[in-house]
């Protein structure tokens, strides 16, 4: 057999090798992307720190005080108080209790202990869903990418009657959330977050979030609201 | 009541009983071999591409109950009895499902699901609506639509929990190999006496799951259970599930147009579809 025909073979049979770990898989979801992924595995807790205000407009400072003249009143309850409801983002972020971040090529899933949610970043490349088919949801239609090892995400279509966090911090369906989510040491998470809400806030609320990494193989444990509060 | 939500799923997937059956029986023989040494985590990228959603599919008599092959009478619903399955169930169990029926007929079994409270597996993998599955090399991640509480499967070669943290839980104690492209699932520990289908069937204490789970083909997953209980089956209870793919999962909200309001005394009023109250002060 002549040595090209050789060689050519030989190639061949490379190139099948090194496509056959690829075979029906998304292309994203080769060696390299599982590679280029931070370490995020593992249990999180917040550190807590005082976050500024949003800054509301006058109109929205109103229906704030009111809001919060409600809940005095028992009309309304907080929204984390009440058992089967999601608090949705971006209050999830700043929950006591367990947080994890499932890191994968084609996504980030953002799991809390505290009320059982998930909130699910694609970073497949797929846009935000489109006009026809979306709706607002407790989490939002995320989507993100990865800058290095920085995921930068922009989340649209979240509810009107979730909170940004405790304390009647109420916005309108016009939010729309950044978040950058970087590792600043080995067991050091930060969520840097942009609120806008040009309906209720004169300016984008900007806040921190800073998260360290629990012992390995902590274990979460199950949430089961109704238990305390049979009548929640 | 956040009840849960009906599916209309007939004509997907017609489950060839036969077929079934046989693949039941190969799969009861040799259930106990489903535990060889436990194997090194798989490397990312040769993790099976498992993306999107997955939802329950079958007749409706395959979402109302657990092992909807059995169902008696074929085709029927949980909410209309008689309807039951037939595990092979032990003398001692086979009356508790009786009795468990009858109150189901007599409408007075509430799954505790319907009052937002966690639900596990086997009951999970069965609800409609829709599962996810999340792969990573240490651990595979079950997500649940309908209920707030996700599976946890360690596939990084630990045992099971042992001594103070071996405790039953809604969701029980899972770990997890791969087999080629199947995870095969070992869950223990799960809280015993809760109701598993829509018909009231549960569980013992003593239970013990074996899942084998696949990608059959592009639209389609295969769990396939093997139920162990030397307190409530006679033999190993083979029951095979699919799940069709759908493109997302969506955030589940139990309690989300819960009509029935706490009052400032802590009571709750029932009220009918148009808001007016039917019962009021009730449940302090």
């Amino acid at each position: 057999m002549k040595m090209s025909k050789i060689l050519r073979k030989e190639h061949l049979l490379l190139a099948l090798v090194l496509l056959a770990p690829t075979v029906g898989r998304a292309a994203s979801l080769n060696a390299a992307a599982w590679a280029a992924l931070p370490d995020l595995k593992g249990q999180w807790v917040i550190v807590p720190k005082a976050q500024p205000l949003p800054s509301y407009n006058s109109e929205w400072v109103k229906k704030r005080l009111q809001v919060a003249d409600d809940i005095k009143a028992g009309k309304i309850s907080e929204p984390v108080s009440v058992c089967g409801l999601p608090v949705g983002n971006p209050w999830m972020l700043s929950m006591s209790d367990i947080h994890e971040w499932i890191v994968r090529p084609d996504g980030v899933w953002h799991n809390i202990e505290n009320t059982g949610i998930t909130s699910r970043i694609y970073t497949d490349g797929r846009p935000h869903s489109d006009a026809d088919t979306i709706f607002d949801t407790y989490t939002g239609d995320s989507i993100g990418h990865w800058v290095g090892k920085t995921l930068v995400s922009d989340t649209i279509a979240l509810r009107d009657d979730t909170w940004l966090g405790p304390g009647a911090l109420i916005h309108s369906d016009k939010l729309h959330l950044t978040q950058r989510l970087r590792k600043t040491a080995p067991n050091r998470l930060e969520v840097s977050l942009t609120a806008s809400d040009p309906e209720a806030f004169t300016r984008p609320w900007k806040v921190t979030y800073t998260y360290r990494r629990l012992p390995p193989n902590t274990r979460v444990n199950e949430y089961a609201c109704k238990i305390l509060r049979p009548n929640g | 009541m956040a009840q849960e939500k009906q599916g209309i799923h007939s004509g997907l997937f017609k489950l060839r009983r036969a077929r079934i059956r046989k693949a039941a029986s190969i799969v009861g023989a040799s259930w106990v071999l489903a535990f060889p040494a436990l194997s090194a985590p798989k490397a990312p990228a040769s993790l099976p591409d498992w993306g999107g959603a997955w939802e329950n599919a079958g007749a409706p008599d395959n979402l109302d109950l657990f092992d909807g092959q059995t169902a008696d009478p074929p085709g029927c619903r949980a909410t209309t009895q008689p309807c039951r399955s037939h595990p092979p169930l032990t003398a001692a169990w086979e009356l508790k499902y009786r009795s468990q029926l009858d109150k189901t007929a007599g409408g007075r079994l509430q799954p505790p699901s319907a009052s937002c409270m966690p639900r596990g597996p086997p009951a999970d993998m069965r609800t409609t609506n829709d599962v996810e599955f999340v792969l990573r090399p240490e651990e595979v991640w079950i997500f649940i639509e309908n209920t707030p509480l996700p599976r946890r499967v360690f596939t990084d070669g630990r045992p099971h929990y042992s001594g103070r943290e071996a405790y039953p839980t809604y969701a029980g104690d899972s770990i997890g190999h791969w087999e080629g492209d199947t995870l095969v699932v070992e869950t223990i520990n799960i809280k015993a006496n809760q109701i598993i289908d829509r018909s009231g069937l549960e569980l013992g204490a003593q239970a013990k799951l074996v899942e084998r789970i696949r990608r059959l083909d592009k639209d389609t997953m295969e769990d396939l259970f093997t139920v162990t209980d030397p307190e409530l089956l006679t033999k190993p209870w083979v029951v095979r599930r699919l799940y069709k793919h759908q493109p997302q999962i969506f955030d589940f909200a139990c309690a989300e147009n819960n009509r029935n309001k706490v009052n400032a005394d802590g009571s709750t009023d029932i009220r009918g579809a148009d808001g007016k109250v039917l019962s009021s002060g009730i449940e302090k």
